[in-house]
């Protein structure tokens, strides 16, 4: 009897000097292997910050690219390596050299490890997936465009629209599906849909001296909007659009924020890369901790969209987003006041 | 005409007090109600207001517990609110105060019951307690996740007093209506007893005074029922001013906003489109209307001509009796561009009928 006594507090002795261990096996650290294109930015920091605030035991292995896709291969050699739990992406580059295409999917060679991207406008396009919820692979992922039916809904509660103009790059895939999609948008919305596509040298470029006057044909046909899509090479040369139809009164709206801050396109709505972080930090808890497969996580955009509207260009074009809107709109590049 | 016996006079007075107390008793329930939905609106508009700016910082890209301008909103919210007890924003995971007004709160969490029923997207949930109610609407982030939450804690002092007030109003003239009924009952019937003892064509005579009792009666009503209209009514002027304060203020800082911004003043796009949702949803507002400094009207919602008249011999216009009339100012920077001007018809709930 004595001696059992003994062997049952020796018992729990050895059961609370090993407890600390018992629970730290019973949730062993996740590694998460983070693969950045230009540093970490706002949407990683909101990444970061999304599993810190989860309080779960995750170690989050960063890597950056810095703009260049020279270093892909050590990458994937240490993705390998380490077999990470979760493999992030941010940008359609990285995503696409990382994680490869539907027709080389490059997340199998990793093993069984689910992959989760960030910051991609068009992942099917890009050919990251075939659909948005059954995606054909262990991925799933966060975009940061507002989707472009609601962009076109909420873009005429601010300028009642009735011709949408725009010009974009016919050379490029995320450019013309953005305008073969808004086609489809115009007959249900009820607009006209004014495309004019760059005219194309013999090596497929197109030329930004081009720009001017088919703003000025836009401006002859009446349009009342120009739409700056997700298209690279306008946005390079958002400038010329943007004050050549500021000169002819025509409001600019953007798909992207940078447009409205820096150059002065009136208006665009759209998700903070912060946000789109912190959703894909959401997706990856979801993938850790709830073990739910990546493939069935679907691959979304934030729901709620902020207006950005850049004021000087409002005093330009004479166009002032309703009051309701501007109440819970983030202005931008407000003029200086008399007063 | 036969004269009234005492049990017909008995059963008449007791008839026609149980019909008053039923009839002030239904006013008193009506306009009871009225001063807590103006209450409870009222509340809920300043809430409402906070937190969409709460929600406009979040969506610009911040975690809850990382918001700068949080505390600050909430210092201001609690100078602007007078009964207001405490404004915080607890985390909806953990139940933990992250901002408020009240520095011990601060950190300590909240009861595991305002976690539960703080769920419903754009929907308050409400806690009355004798001296105390508690508000609370979830704050989101960008992909509707139930993140925080913000509650305010006010004192029911103010509406427990207007309360009473109506209560002692009801009684006092239930039982003021009751003596002036029951008084002109037990005179008809000593009137018909003494016409029927002393004088001749007492039919004549009796049917005369029936109507003048009717006709006292039906005054008694009248002026009664009018004074304790307009006494309810002054104890919700208060509430009603402070909410068409609260509005006219809302509405003036949001155009001052817009103004500051480069909006000219002139050309607010969709500014009565606003003001008339704003009616729509405050049935007691009869007109907003917005004016430059000189007094112009630039936007007007509703009709401001029923709660006007002109002295016929000055021209000098002036607010008719049972109209309220409050203004809040729209700056562009130090000075005053203009005006918001919110007039209310403080009968609004008489008018609505029973």
């Amino acid at each position: 009897m004595k001696g059992s006594s003994v062997k049952k507090v020796f018992s729990l002795l050895l059961f609370l000097l090993f407890f600390p261990f018992v629970q730290a096996e019973a949730a062993p650290r996740q590694k998460v292997y983070l693969v950045l294109w230009n540093g970490c930015e706002e949407a990683c920091r909101g990444f970061l910050d999304y599993l810190k605030a989860s309080h779960e035991n995750i170690e989050v292995i960063q890597r950056d690219l810095d703009k260049k896709t020279g270093q892909v291969s050590e990458l994937k050699t240490e993705i390998k390596e380490l077999a990470p739990d979760l493999l992030v992406t941010w940008g359609t580059l990285a995503a696409v050299k990382i994680l490869g295409t539907g027709n080389s999917d490059l997340v199998s060679q990793y093993g069984a490890v689910p992959a989760l991207f960030m910051v991609v406008s068009q992942p099917i396009e890009s050919g990251l997936v075939a659909s948005l919820v059954s995606q054909g692979r262990n991925i799933t992922g966060v975009m940061h465009l507002v989707p472009l039916a609601e962009q076109l809904q909420l873009a005429r509660q601010v300028v009642s629209f009735h011709r949408l103009g725009v010009i974009y790059n016919p050379a490029e895939t995320n450019a013309q599906a953005a305008v073969d999609q808004m086609r489809q948008y115009a007959s249900l919305m009820n607009f006209e849909l004014l495309e004019r596509p760059l005219p194309l040298s013999k090596n497929n470029q197109p030329s930004a001296g081009n720009i001017a006057s088919l703003v000025a044909d836009l401006a002859d046909k009446k349009t009342d909007l120009i739409y700056l899509g997700p298209d690279a090479f306008m946005n390079a040369n958002r400038k010329a659009l943007i004050d050549t139809a500021t000169a002819f009164s025509i409001p600019v709206f953007s798909a992207s924020e940078g447009a409205v801050r820096h150059d002065n396109a009136l208006f665009a709505f759209v998700h903070r890369y912060y946000t789109v972080g912190q959703m894909a930090g959401k997706k990856a808890l979801k993938i850790l901790k709830d073990k739910v497969q990546a493939y069935d996580i679907p691959i979304e955009a934030p729901q709620r969209s902020l207006l950005v509207v850049n004021m000087t260009a409002a005093q330009k074009t004479g166009v002032y987003p309703p009051l309701s809107l501007l109440q819970n709109a983030d202005l931008v590049n407000i003029p200086i006041s008399e007063n | 005409m036969r004269s009234m016996s005492l049990i017909h006079t008995v059963l008449a007075s007791l008839l026609w007090c149980a019909v008053v107390f039923i009839f002030v008793g239904m006013n008193f329930m009506k306009f009871e109600a009225a001063s807590g939905a103006l209450h409870e609106s009222r509340i809920k508009t300043a809430l409402t207001e906070l937190h969409k700016t709460i929600q406009l910082e979040m969506d610009k890209g911040e975690m809850l517990a990382g918001l700068k301008t949080a505390g600050e909103l909430l210092l201001r919210y609690a100078n602007d609110e007078t009964d207001l007890l405490s404004v915080s924003i607890f985390e909806t995971k953990t139940g933990k105060v992250l901002f408020g007004t009240e520095p011990s709160a601060l950190g300590q969490i909240v009861p595991d019951s305002w976690r539960k029923k703080c769920s419903r997207p754009n929907e308050f949930f409400t806690v009355h307690e004798t001296d105390k109610e508690s508000f609370g609407i979830p704050v989101q982030n960008a992909f509707l996740e139930n993140v925080g939450c913000l509650t305010a804690v006010y004192t029911m002092q103010g509406i427990n007093a207007v309360r009473e007030r109506m209560i002692r109003t009801a009684f006092r003239y239930a039982f003021r209506l009751a003596a002036i009924g029951v008084s002109i009952c037990f005179s008809f019937y000593f009137f018909s007893f003494l016409v029927s003892e002393l004088l001749e064509h007492k039919k004549i005579q009796l049917t005369a005074v029936l109507i003048l009792c009717q006709g006292l009666l039906l005054a008694a009503l009248y002026f009664n029922f009018t004074a304790m209209f307009r006494t309810f009514e002054a104890d919700l002027r208060e509430e009603i001013a402070s909410k068409s304060r609260l509005i006219a203020g809302q509405i003036g800082m949001l155009l001052s906003h817009a103004v500051q911004s480069g909006v000219p003043f002139d050309s607010v796009t969709a500014l009565e489109a606003y003001m008339d949702q704003i009616r729509q949803e405050n049935k007691e507002i009869l007109f907003i209307l917005v004016t430059d400094k000189t007094g112009r009207v630039l936007y007007e919602a509703g009709s401001a001509a029923k709660a006007f008249e002109a002295d016929p011999h000055t021209g000098k216009i002036f607010l008719r009796d049972g109209y309220y009339n409050t203004a809040a100012p729209v700056n562009n920077g130090s000075s005053a561009v203009g005006w918001v001007q919110i007039g209310v018809n403080e009968r609004f709930e008489r008018e609505k009928g029973l």
